[in-house]
């Protein structure tokens, strides 16, 4: 892009993704602030939910950050910026994932099976008229972590991206390669399980049994 | 009460707090919350489990953590 007057009193924060991805190799270090300013905290939110653990999520992102720099030439602009650092956070969050992890997942087949066996065993103690800051107490923050921690990768890819992240159906369909209705099946077993869990999890808690 | 209700509440149960459903499928399936208590606690629980699966994962910006990594980069690219 050319440096016009009117370009000079422009304010990085007012390019788009791909102006700034251009521009990254005059070498300017205020660029590769504003990119993290824009994707630090969902970058780190996709980690940590993957993860569970911050000294992890803090490590695997300085890795998906330097990979995504390095390879900004290859970066074509065909996808959006934004797809594309998901992409690699994705890939190389489940690969260190993978390294770390024991053989405790669930597999897809065993969560339907539980879900269709559990699932309308009853519908939400009295826990649900609680207000959420009485509910997020550390031990629910730990069983919720647990439970998508047991979730087989294809549901935790999407549940996290949907309700984490907060993107689209359609854009969960188009990273992770599945139609819209996969996305919304697995978005929603996904949910139930956790929803069991809480749900075991509070009654035990408020009604003793 | 319809069993056969009751499980189309929740085979759309997602679509339905998402707000993708048909105006039609909508309807029917409020109409059914209005007589179904087992239902609209069913909803309510989903709804509520989303919101504290979102709210568990609320963390704050650390800058130690992203100056951290900041200078991270600056040192591993621009050389």
């Amino acid at each position: 892009m050319k440096e016009s007057p009117e370009n000079k009193e422009m304010t990085l924060s007012d390019l788009s993704d791909q102006q700034l991805v251009e521009r990254f190799w005059a070498g300017d270090k205020e660029i590769l602030s504003e990119l993290l300013g824009r994707y630090y905290s969902r970058v780190y939110r996709l980690c940590y939910g993957i993860l569970r653990n911050p000294h992890d999520a803090e490590e695997v992102i300085q890795e998906i950050f330097l990979r995504v720099f390095q390879k900004l030439d290859l970066f074509k602009g065909e996808s959006s910026f934004s797809s594309w650092l998901y992409r690699v956070t994705i890939n190389t969050t489940y690969m260190k994932l993978r390294e770390k992890r024991g053989g405790d997942m669930l597999s897809f087949e065993e969560v339907g099976k539980m879900l269709d066996e559990q699932v309308m065993e009853g519908s939400g103690g009295e826990w649900v008229s609680k207000p959420d800051d009485e509910l997020l107490t550390e031990e629910a923050n730990k069983i919720i972590g647990e439970a998508i921690s047991l979730l087989p990768e294809e549901f935790q890819k999407v549940v996290i991206l949907r309700d984490l992240d907060g993107l689209s159906t359609e854009e969960v369909g188009r990273l992770l390669g599945l139609t819209p209705s996969a996305v919304k099946s697995r978005l929603h077993r996904a949910r139930l399980f956790l929803r069991k869990r809480l749900d075991d999890f509070y009654r035990q808690l408020f009604e003793g049994g | 009460m319809g069993m056969n209700q009751c499980q189309e509440v929740l085979r759309h149960l997602a679509e339905y707090v998402d707000d993708e459903l048909s105006q039609e499928l909508k309807a029917r399936i409020e109409a059914h919350l209005e007589k179904c208590a087992f239902c609209r606690n069913l909803v309510k629980s989903y709804e509520k489990t989303i919101n504290l699966f979102k709210k568990a994962h609320n963390l704050e910006l650390d800058k130690n953590k992203l100056e951290r990594l900041k200078n991270y980069l600056i040192s591993n690219l621009f050389k």
